[in-house]
């Protein structure tokens, strides 16, 4: 319900992508915890993986540092359970490989991660193989490609639920510019839609989060927001990417 | 035991678990499988360059000094070392790149570990004229140069992959990137029988060859069929291909041979790497292992599925070897049957050093020489302290 709600009440969604446990947990949480006051309409978090295969170099360096600092699931679970119990509203989406959440479990995955109050998951490499999603109440977020052909759409589509997520470039995120052009003419063919869109891959400054907003429904922001914090995950930097995130949202709104 | 009645399952294993931008062109590539890869045309192409480019068949030669060493079974060497390159890597390369030719890819990408298929590729492509890029660990790099040094002539484009171990699987995360942000003009050629469908059942359709012709050669010359047959597993091509046209002669003891340091089948539990489910060495957390394995070709924390069912369903028994046992039998085949193998089939060979001891002299077992050893001799020569 609170992803229904997020589109309702926000003309356009800004997403922001936060690796878990980057630069350290206790940065994450502070980023966290502040992103609903920065114009974050929805918040997407990374479980990382050892080996991303539709990853580029920052989300793979952000996964790494998580994997070495001792990420496990169980304790995000907690983590975003305690978040929930102080932001009641904003939808929490869980994006992940298949691996760790079939060794978790994905039975008790999906209890544990509709119990914490995350509201949606998306699986990058779930595809044409799924992962049987144990729990209605959380939403079973699907990506559609610019590869993706209008039958496939609308056998992804059937499928999924919360909003459909599309892949704004063919290649792995944070690496090309996507061409808005190119993108409206694809989802021109990919109708009709039940479910909300957003874009994400490479949207990589204001300007271009603004362009691609006005196709779709929202927007995700992740290897920009996320790769000055690489170098230096200071309170300044920190700062400085929050204001990142607000200026898109404002910009968008 | 789950069985998923879905093309390109293997029991529960296997599977296409893989970004949504890559669905639409392995559903390409399995149309073109089955248009192209029964047709009398496509069939006459790949038996021409298997007679008259790679050399084909490989002897089936009785290593009988090394019997005689160990007292016990007869073993027989399938020489595929001998093939145009030097490993049987050729033979998959061969096929998939007709079949991309076919497809009208105009360019390849390809991911190595010790080189041979890397080298296979560049081969395969300078043959048809087609632009190459190889993806290889650093550290592979650096132990295999002369697989690196080969493949520069024959005009591929070399990447080293930096990334986590810098090794085999760190080059295949590298080689699906570029093929998702390349899917329309570029074909991956991957070397071994894993990765999302329908490559494992490609690549033992070309791999094949290899247990079509020992049955053949044993027929002809025993009017029989061997007894035992061993190979060695990275990702588990060369073992696919010996076992495959075997899988149903129950009377046929099949053992696949991993490293120690590199055994998903003995110590890893099953999980989702590269585009398929299949054992996987990995943490509790899912996050995939470091391996060590002495042979490149080797050093893989996965296994192609298919071995995975057949360890489940025991079709196959899988053993491991040490590093040193590996080196110890490297030697051994060379001073007793004049044969340089590579790192990889000495792995398969320390097994039947093990084995062969314990079995009838009628016993005829097969091993499967999956490569040469000349690349290895560097590496070797550190490994044993010899000094230039």
């Amino acid at each position: 319900m609170r992803i229904a709600t997020a589109f309702q009440t926000h003309k356009k969604c800004v997403i922001p992508f936060i690796t878990a446990n980057f630069p350290s947990r206790e940065v994450f949480l502070d980023i966290l915890y502040q992103l609903p006051e920065y114009g974050a309409s929805m918040i997407e978090i990374g479980i990382p993986f050892s080996d991303p295969m539709a990853d580029g170099p920052v989300i793979q360096a952000t996964s790494f540092q998580a994997i070495h600092a001792g990420f496990s699931i169980g304790e995000l679970l907690a983590d975003i359970k305690k978040f929930r119990s102080q932001q009641p509203q904003i939808p929490v989406i869980l994006m992940s490989y298949t691996n760790p959440v079939i060794q978790y479990g994905d039975t008790r995955f999906y209890t544990d991660a509709q119990s914490a109050g995350v509201d949606g998951v998306l699986l990058v490499d779930r595809a044409t193989s799924a992962v049987p999603n144990y729990s209605p109440c959380v939403a079973d977020i699907r990506l559609i490609a610019p590869t993706t052909s209008p039958d496939r759409f609308h056998a992804i589509h059937a499928q999924a639920s919360g909003f459909l997520y599309y892949v704004s470039v063919t290649g792995v995120t944070g690496t090309q510019t996507p061409d808005p052009q190119v993108i409206a003419t694809h989802l021109a063919e990919l109708t009709p839609k039940r479910l909300p869109m957003v874009i994400g891959f490479g949207i990589q400054s204001v300007a271009l989060a603004t362009a691609m907003a006005a196709l779709a429904d929202g927007v995700v922001v992740g290897s920009s927001f996320l790769k000055p914090l690489l170098a230096d995950s200071g309170s300044a930097v920190v700062q400085q990417q929050l204001q990142y995130i607000r200026a898109i949202s404002e910009s968008i709104a | 035991m789950t069985t998923i009645n879905q093309p390109g399952f293997f029991g529960e294993y296997g599977g296409q678990y893989v970004p949504e931008t890559l669905v639409p062109v392995l559903a390409h590539l399995t149309q073109a499988m089955t248009d192209i890869l029964e047709t009398p045309s496509f069939k006459r192409e790949l038996a021409d360059y298997y007679t008259h480019y790679i050399g084909r068949p490989s002897p089936v030669y009785h290593a009988k000094r090394l019997t005689e060493y160990c007292g016990g079974a007869q073993i027989f060497f399938k020489r595929d070392e001998l093939n145009h390159t030097g490993a049987h890597k050729i033979n998959n390369c061969v096929g998939q790149l007709l079949l991309a030719k076919h497809m009208k890819k105009k360019r390849i990408i390809a991911e190595t570990g010790a080189g041979q298929h890397g080298v296979a590729t560049a081969t395969v492509c300078a043959l048809f004229g087609l632009p190459c890029v190889v993806y290889m660990g650093a550290k592979d790099i650096e132990r295999q140069k002369p697989n690196v040094s080969r493949m520069r002539l024959l005009g591929a484009t070399i990447v080293p992959v930096t990334a986590g171990q810098g090794t085999l699987k760190d080059a295949m995360n590298e080689a699906i990137r570029d093929w998702v942000a390349n899917v329309d003009t570029t074909y991956y050629a991957i070397g071994t029988a894993a990765g999302p469908h329908p490559y494992p059942t490609l690549v033992r359709h070309f791999q094949s060859v290899i247990g079509q012709e020992v049955k053949t050669a044993f027929q002809s010359q025993f009017n029989a069929l061997p007894d035992t047959l061993v190979a060695c597993l990275g990702g588990g091509s060369n073992a696919i291909g010996l076992f495959a046209p075997f899988l149903e002669d129950s009377t046929v003891n099949l053992v696949g041979v991993e490293p120690e340091g590199a055994a998903p089948l003995a110590y890893g539990k099953p999980g989702v790497l590269h585009g398929n489910k299949t054992y996987l060495l990995q943490d509790d957390n899912g996050q995939i292992a470091s391996t060590h394995s002495i042979s490149a070709g080797l050093d893989y924390p996965g296994i192609g599925p298919e071995h995975s069912c057949l360890k489940d369903t025991g079709r196959v028994t899988y053993t491991t070897v040490t590093d040193s046992e590996a080196l110890d039998a490297f030697q051994l085949c060379a001073q007793y049957e004049g044969i340089i193998p590579a790192l990889e089939p000495a792995h398969a060979l320390a097994h039947v050093l093990k084995l062969a001891p314990t079995l009838a002299q009628s016993h005829r077992l097969v091993m499967n020489l999956c490569g040469r050893g000349d690349k290895d001799l560097d590496a070797v020569a550190n490994h044993l302290g010899w000094t230039a």
